[in-house]
């Protein structure tokens, strides 16, 4: 394989991570996640699933989380955690991902 | 390792990860370098599973001494109250070695080379390493307490660490008569899972309102505030009024000695004070390995890059979870969770001549205040400028108050168990 191709595929797999100063990746964020939302964000019981819905509107309802829009138990205190760039990156993330 | 052998891992760790990436379906055979990990929690399982998530080609040897006995912390207050059974807490590494392809070995980690790069084990046994990851919790400092011992723990257990102690407490508690006292004695700043200790007194006072309704519990706490301390307090008041008296240092709750023959405690003050079941929770430091190795600090924790965990003493280790120093971030489960996903994005990216990225963690630690109601505290953390770990500016933060999302909540951390137990083990 070229060393080329191989570059890319470290790239592309890393993420965002050719600087030493990269803001978090969509992926690096998404892992976060997972602890509640399920390995992959496939969903718990009680859980919802994130994996695989469309970006528009998980970054929709992420914002309505920061801004207090949607009432919420404990997202609302996640969602301010994180620049409108980040949510966006992330809820790219979870639309990249197989839904179950 | 020669120069051209490394420059060849290199290309071949990143070939296989292309691999992974577009569907091939790659043989794992340790190209990419071989990473020891030891301890099976949070911590240690996450980071073997995400270092052959994010990189197929390398070889992740697991170690621990209770793989086949190994049950999580969180959710064993439950068990103390009788809401959950041991059987629930237990973990299987099963999908570990058959789903991601880590190695698994039970053993005790008697020590390690930090410069030959190596890890020695009781059976006798050394492995290798390119990077090498310490996740092993935490260790009690029973010797800070006057009387107690790990021996004196079969007779006052501290339950900290889940499994047998569990079980002990458990039994303690159903053999504990109607009208008798329960102590605990709180641990001081730092310590694993900070809400803890107060989580196991909201669910020993709903099984005690059930079964033993004259019964009493008495925190005696160093601490002069807590975490979650608000909302702990106001469920006590609501669920058990009267039932729960925490006291504080200035009330006298600082305890320098126990004694298991008369079943009592001593503070610090003089007073002495007689219980019918007395759970100590010493203080802690992080897991002996790391302690032994000369990898923490003179107060017993770990101190780490904050982008990549790699130890601030010693190449190629890297300490996470409640053994290292994460700023901010508390010693949890989550916690642990988070910080194993950061440092095996950066080994994965040190083996591949990559530079790691920006971190971002996150916490959220359920606790139950009564079997079927419980409050949260969160967080999410970064960088600064300095590259120290911070939460981020009006992130995180308690439940709201008046048990206005009490049962929700409840629902959701059983979600979260079931979430972080797949994440990590599954």
């Amino acid at each position: 394989m070229p060393r080329t191709a191989s570059l890319i595929g470290a790239a592309l797999m890393l993420g965002a991570a050719a600087t030493a100063h990269a803001a978090p990746s969509g992926q690096t964020i998404g892992f976060t996640c997972f602890a509640c939302h399920g390995d992959m964000g496939k969903g718990t019981a009680t859980i919802p699933p994130l994996a695989g819905r469309s970006a528009e509107s998980l970054y929709e309802q992420l914002i309505a989380f920061k801004t207090g829009k949607r009432p919420a138990t404990v997202m609302d205190r996640h969602a301010k955690g994180y620049s409108d760039e980040e949510l966006h990156a992330v809820a790219e993330y979870f639309a990249s991902l197989p839904a179950k | 390792m020669t120069l051209s052998r490394r420059s060849f891992l290199k290309l071949a760790g990143a070939s296989a990860a292309l691999g992974a990436l577009t569907g091939c379906a790659m043989e794992p055979r340790g190209a990419g370098g071989h990473v020891v990990v030891v301890g099976g929690g949070f911590g240690g399982a996450a980071a073997a599973k995400y270092i052959r998530r994010l990189d197929p080609s390398i070889k992740v040897t697991l170690i621990d001494a209770n793989l086949s006995n190994y049950y999580t912390c969180p959710f064993s207050n439950l068990v103390l109250g009788g809401q959950m059974e041991m059987k629930d807490l237990k973990v299987s590494f099963d999908a570990l070695r058959d789903k991601h392809g880590v190695q698994l070995i039970e053993d005790h980690v008697d020590g390690i080379d930090a410069d030959k790069r190596t890890v020695k084990l009781k059976s006798g046994k050394t492995l290798g390493y390119d990077k090498l990851v310490l996740s092993p919790g935490i260790e009690l400092s029973y010797e800070k307490i006057a009387g107690y011992s790990k021996d004196v723990a079969e007779k006052l257990p501290h339950a900290w660490k889940a499994g047998a102690q569990t079980t002990l407490l458990r039994k303690q508690l159903e053999a504990m008569k109607d009208g008798g006292t329960f102590v605990m004695v709180a641990p001081p700043n730092p310590y694993r899972c900070p809400p803890g200790p107060y989580e196991r007194a909201a669910v020993v006072a709903d099984y005690l309102k059930k079964h033993k309704p004259k019964s009493k519990i008495i925190i005696l706490d160093p601490k002069d505030k807590f975490s979650k301390q608000g909302l702990f307090m106001e469920a006590w008041e609501t669920l058990y009024p009267g039932m729960i008296d925490w006291v504080g240092p200035d009330r006298g709750g600082v305890v320098t000695a126990v004694d298991a023959g008369s079943m009592t405690v001593t503070t610090k003050d003089g007073d002495k004070i007689k219980a019918d079941v007395i759970n100590v929770i010493p203080p802690m430091q992080a897991g002996k390995i790391v302690t032994a190795s000369g990898l923490a600090d003179d107060k017993g924790w770990a101190p780490v890059n904050q982008r990549t965990f790699e130890s601030s003493k010693a190449k190629n280790v890297y300490v996470i979870g409640d053994s290292c120093i994460a700023g901010p971030v508390p010693k949890s489960g989550y916690g642990a969770n988070s910080e194993a996903k950061i440092a095996a994005a950066s080994i994965v990216n040190a083996l591949n001549g990559a530079e790691p990225g920006d971190p971002k963690f996150v916490n959220t630690c359920y606790s139950y205040v009564s079997a079927q109601d419980a409050i949260s505290v969160a967080g999410v953390y970064e960088l600064d400028a300095e590259n120290k770990i911070i939460e981020v500016k009006g992130s995180g933060g308690v439940s709201a108050k008046e048990g206005k999302n009490w049962k929700a909540e409840a629902i959701f951390a059983k979600g979260w168990y079931e979430g972080i137990r797949q994440d990590t083990w599954g």
